[in-house]
């Protein structure tokens, strides 16, 4: 017992082992009335613990698939096939008609309630400038929401040997990764092929916001501009889902002035798409996306960045 | 340091006190559990109360929380139902019919009605005309598109907004039928004009009821003070 | 059959009592300790005041954008929740491949990994900006394509498995014991590497993509948790605790080799990285690369993966002057920071240097920026300093010596460590001043 002797000054109410009981008899109820904590665990075998695991983890499967049946929970409707009648909507941005006026960026907050800070945009404009080194600079203040300045900032206008703007949005992929990673199931694609985000059920994780390589995405941020009724959920284009359903073009086709954004409808034979898309490409082929926004005209969709 | 290792070298083992495991007396007892009947019926009750566990769960959060509740493919219908900001363009024509034939006459072709005169929903469903105005564009909403800029196409035509008239473009310009009357001459000897903040804001040159008292000079007049360099040319130009 | 039993807890304290034991507590404290309990507490209760202010709708205050949406808090729980993988990892070898050597320690292996997990889920509910639907919908709408909803099944299984693992080993059921201790290895290899694929399945962002970032995974967890296992028994040794010799004898060695080992597989994967991100054709990786190396990050890559998270730590445990314990906390410490910091960089790097010119209306040229908010900063470190707060008091007030265990639940060493914490204070107060 070396060294335990200045651990005698017992102070009331301690007793923890043998050696102290000595001094502090054990308490019990019938002399204070105060009831001792006691956890009584009954022990059972391995064999027992695992029988009843596997039979509670079999029956809260079959409890699952009840649900299921019993369409309590919704299932997604993502990667539903598209059904006959549904329309295939198409986008096609054409950089050459585009002047950078901004009315699309502004048109588009108006329409969907997106939060005015420039870092929260469904939709934007880039400006691209390569050059005459070869580099290329990219510029977008505000979005575009307000039209653009005369000029790059920090870059004499001389030196830009080509340069064009570059409206972007949800590419609103076929095989969008957005849909894939997140972890349940709250963004979807519908059967007529718009992804968007259920705002009830997103957890606001940031997966998709990383995952989509068009930078398409954000989160919404507190405030009184929700554009799906809740913050802190995901939020991108939703191909104004509220006006293609309706028979309308969306706010930022709507207000284009040069036409350089045009919505249409493949499945109707007559649509003008037909012969908008013929010679549009897709941004970042490579990524395997294939989506529904093609481009005309030149692009620079960022990896040649400096 | 190494003094106190000799006192807890080695230390004296003696915590076998009531806190340690000591044998009882088995409160469920083996012998009933290896009957396989009762065994059988036992899981079975585990697997029913697992069951039971995650069926009840799932019809509380449906009845407390309606994003897991009874509504399949709700959500697509959720985005549909969102109200119309922009309206229709048809709603345009009914009344102002003439000024779109205007419009789809010259080189504003394409230009949308609320691109310029902001969303139209709340003016169309007024009770009366007039009780919701359409905006009159301000200058900002022109020159987004015909102020000079780097990337924009040079069909476009485009001003140095320094070396314009004025900032007032609907002074001369109607954008309706995109043509423009003669620039009216914007005058400056100070001394015959109003202060200058009653038509130019502070925060900027936001610039209204641009109609200065008429006297007779020319660009090298506005240039002497509106040059690159002297300033004006650096501010920027945009809605509030 | 197991014969049944019953263990019987009891807590023989009245209420009225408390404060008279808590200040009898406090006493029986020695200085350091003192300073020591009190600054953790202080810098727990600035996290969770941080943490009160983050609470849903409170994200605002973090310094994340759309460009950079995973920033600190996710660094951090990528951190704890690989740090309790690994571990395990360690302490499987133990238990599970029988290297006896960590086996006299493994309760400090199991209570760190489980007050690691319970940090790094606390993290990230105040990341997430819905955590409580997080729970209901990986449960009522699984999506099986999605790596993190893996990841959320498997920690979320390793957290009950901990539990099952630390249960049994107090309550001394060896053969449960043991099964869960081989369910907790399974998850120390699976656990990160699902993580690893939530990175790694996203192909745009080319400097997490691919089969390296779970493999990173996999070895970092290795070193971290080994590093913890250095800072531990490290402090067991220079601290003087009860099995100080055996932390001395045994466990430090293998903790050297085994972290040796981490180290060097770390640096190598590191290499790997680097110099085929340097060498490749795609643009995106090539200059994500170049920002670790010589761009924003580079702070965080040399000074923290390399100098901190390599070089120390090897020089400290294989240069043979001073005590090896000392050393060996001082190498732990070092590996740790570093290995944070070498998370930081790596949850950042891609996104800085994202494969598109904008995001959400906004231009990251030459790369996007992002600095944590004081918020997140003191989250994060209210969280090392919960663990390190709660394994003190663990460390004091249950026996997490050698676990051949007769002893379960004792508050013995608690009576030792005071004697001794006495028996040091007693010189210094008599000392004339």
């Amino acid at each position: 017992m070396t060294g335990d002797s200045p651990a005698r000054v017992q102070e009331p109410g301690i007793a923890d082992d043998a050696t102290v009981a000595g001094e502090l008899p054990p308490v019990t109820s019938s002399d204070t009335g105060f009831t001792p904590l006691i956890f009584e665990i009954p022990a059972i075998s391995r064999r027992q613990f695992l029988a009843g695991g596997l039979a509670a983890g079999i029956g809260m499967v079959c409890g699952a698939g009840l649900v299921r049946v019993l369409g309590v929970v919704p299932v997604p409707p993502d990667g539903s096939p598209a059904v006959a009648g549904d329309p295939r909507w198409q986008f096609v941005v054409d950089t050459r008609a585009c002047i950078g006026c901004g009315l699309c960026v502004l048109a588009c907050k108006e329409e969907n309630d997106v939060p005015l800070e420039a870092a929260f945009a469904r939709t934007w404009v880039e400006r691209h400038a390569v050059l005459a080194d070869g580099s290329v600079r990219v510029d977008s203040p505000e979005g575009g929401i307000e039209g653009f300045p005369s000029q790059i900032e920090g870059i004499d206008a001389k030196t830009v040997r080509e340069s064009f703007f570059e409206p972007r949005l949800c590419m609103q992929c076929h095989d969008s990764p957005c849909t894939v990673v997140c972890p349940v199931g709250a963004t979807y694609k519908t059967s007529d092929g718009v992804v968007l985000v259920d705002s009830e059920r997103c957890i606001g994780c940031g997966y998709c916001v990383v995952a989509c390589p068009y930078g398409a995405r954000y989160i919404i941020p507190a405030g009184d501009r929700l554009p799906g009724g809740k913050p802190g959920v995901a939020d991108k284009c939703t191909l104004c889902y509220h006006r293609i359903t309706r028979g309308q073009l969306p706010a930022c086709v709507e207000v284009c002035p040069t036409g350089a954004r045009a919505f249409g409808d493949l499945a109707d034979s007559t649509s003008p798409m037909h012969e908008r898309i013929k010679g549009a490409v897709a941004l970042h082929p490579e990524y395997g996306t294939r989506p529904a926004v093609l481009y005309q005209g030149p692009i620079i969709d960022g990896t040649e960045l400096a | 340091m190494s003094h106190d290792a000799e006192h807890v070298a080695e230390p004296p083992i003696a915590d076998s006190g009531p806190t340690g495991l000591e044998p009882q007396d088995p409160i469920v007892r083996a012998t009933e559990w290896q009957k396989p009947l009762r065994r059988a019926l036992a899981l079975a009750a585990i697997a029913a109360a697992g069951a039971l566990a995650v069926v009840v769960v799932a019809l509380a959060l449906a009845a407390t929380t309606p994003e897991y509740g009874f509504r399949p493919n709700a959500d697509s219908r959720g985005w549909a139902l969102h109200p119309l900001v922009l309206a229709p363009r048809a709603g345009c024509v009914r009344c102002h019919a003439h000024q779109v034939a205007l419009l789809d006459a010259n080189a504003h072709a394409t230009t949308s009605c609320q691109g310029c005169h902001g969303a139209g929903t709340d003016h169309e469903n007024a009770p009366r005309p007039g009780d919701v105005d359409m905006a009159i564009p301000a200058s900002a909403i022109c020159v987004r598109c015909h102020s000079s800029s780097v990337g924009r196409p040079v069909t476009v035509p485009q001003i140095t907004i320094s070396r314009h008239y004025t900032e007032a473009c609907l002074d001369c310009h109607n954008p309706h039928t995109a043509v423009a009357t003669r620039p009216p001459v914007v005058t400056h000897p100070l001394e015959h004009l109003p202060a200058c903040i009653v038509c130019h804001g502070p925060d900027g040159f936001q610039a209204r009821n641009q109609r200065h008292p008429l006297e007779p000079t020319d660009d090298a007049a506005c240039l002497r003070c509106h040059a690159v360099g002297r300033g004006r040319i650096d501010v920027p130009v945009g809605p509030r | 059959m197991t014969a049944a039993r019953t263990v019987r807890v009891h807590v023989p304290i009245r209420p009225r009592q408390v404060p008279a034991w808590f200040a009898s507590e406090w006493r029986s404290m020695s200085r350091p300790l003192r300073a020591w309990l009190l600054v953790l507490t202080g810098v727990c209760a600035f996290g969770a005041v941080a943490a009160v202010i983050a609470l849903p709708p409170g994200w605002e205050v973090f310094g994340t954008s759309p460009t950079v949406e995973w920033g600190l808090l996710i660094s951090a729980y990528v951190f704890f929740a690989v740090t309790t993988s690994g571990l395990c990892l360690t302490s499987s070898l133990g238990t599970v491949f029988g290297v006896n050597r960590f086996k006299p320690l493994e309760r400090r292996h199991a209570i760190l990994a489980i007050l690691s997990l319970i940090t790094a889920f606390g993290i990230i509910a105040l990341d997430l900006h819905w955590p409580v639907r997080m729970i209901f919908g990986v449960v009522l709408s699984p999506a099986p394509t999605s790596p993190m909803w893996w990841m959320g099944v498997a920690y979320g299984g390793y957290l009950v498995i901990l539990i099952v693992e630390i249960w049994s080993m107090f309550t001394i059921r060896q053969r449960l014991h043991q099964a869960a201790c081989a369910a907790a290895a399974v998850m120390a290899i699976v656990a990160p590497l699902t993580l690893g694929a939530v990175f790694g399945v996203l192909v745009p962002r080319a400097f997490w993509h691919g089969l390296l970032s779970p493999a990173l995974m996999v070895a970092s967890a290795l070193l971290s948790g080994t590093s913890l296992l250095a800072l531990v028994f490290g402090a067991v040794g220079v601290l003087r605790l009860r099995d100080f010799r055996a932390a001395r004898k045994r466990a430090l060695p293998g903790v050297r080799l085994v972290l040796t080992v981490a180290i060097l597989l770390v640096a190598a994967l590191v290499a790997v990285r680097v110099l085929t991100g340097l060498a490749s054709d795609d643009v995106v990786l090539a200059r994500t690369t170049r920002n670790l190396l010589t761009g924003p990050l580079a702070p965080e890559f040399w000074g923290g993966r390399v100098l901190l998270g390599i070089i120390a730590p090897l020089v400290l445990v294989w240069w043979r002057r001073g005590r090896m314990d000392r050393r060996m906390l001082l190498a732990g410490a070092a590996s740790l920071l570093g290995t944070f910091f070498d998370r930081t960089a790596f949850v950042l790097a891609a996104q800085v240097t994202p494969a598109s010119s904008g995001t959400a209306g906004v231009i990251s040229n030459p790369w996007a920026t992002y600095h944590p908010s004081l918020i997140e900063i003191s989250i994060v470190v209210g969280g090392v300093a919960f663990v390190a707060l709660a394994y003190t008091l663990i460390e004091r007030y249950v026996d997490l010596g050698e676990s051949d265990l007769h002893s379960g639940l004792s508050l013995a060493p608690l009576r030792r460590l005071r004697a001794r914490l006495a028996e040091r204070r007693r010189p210094v107060e008599d000392r004339p001043t």
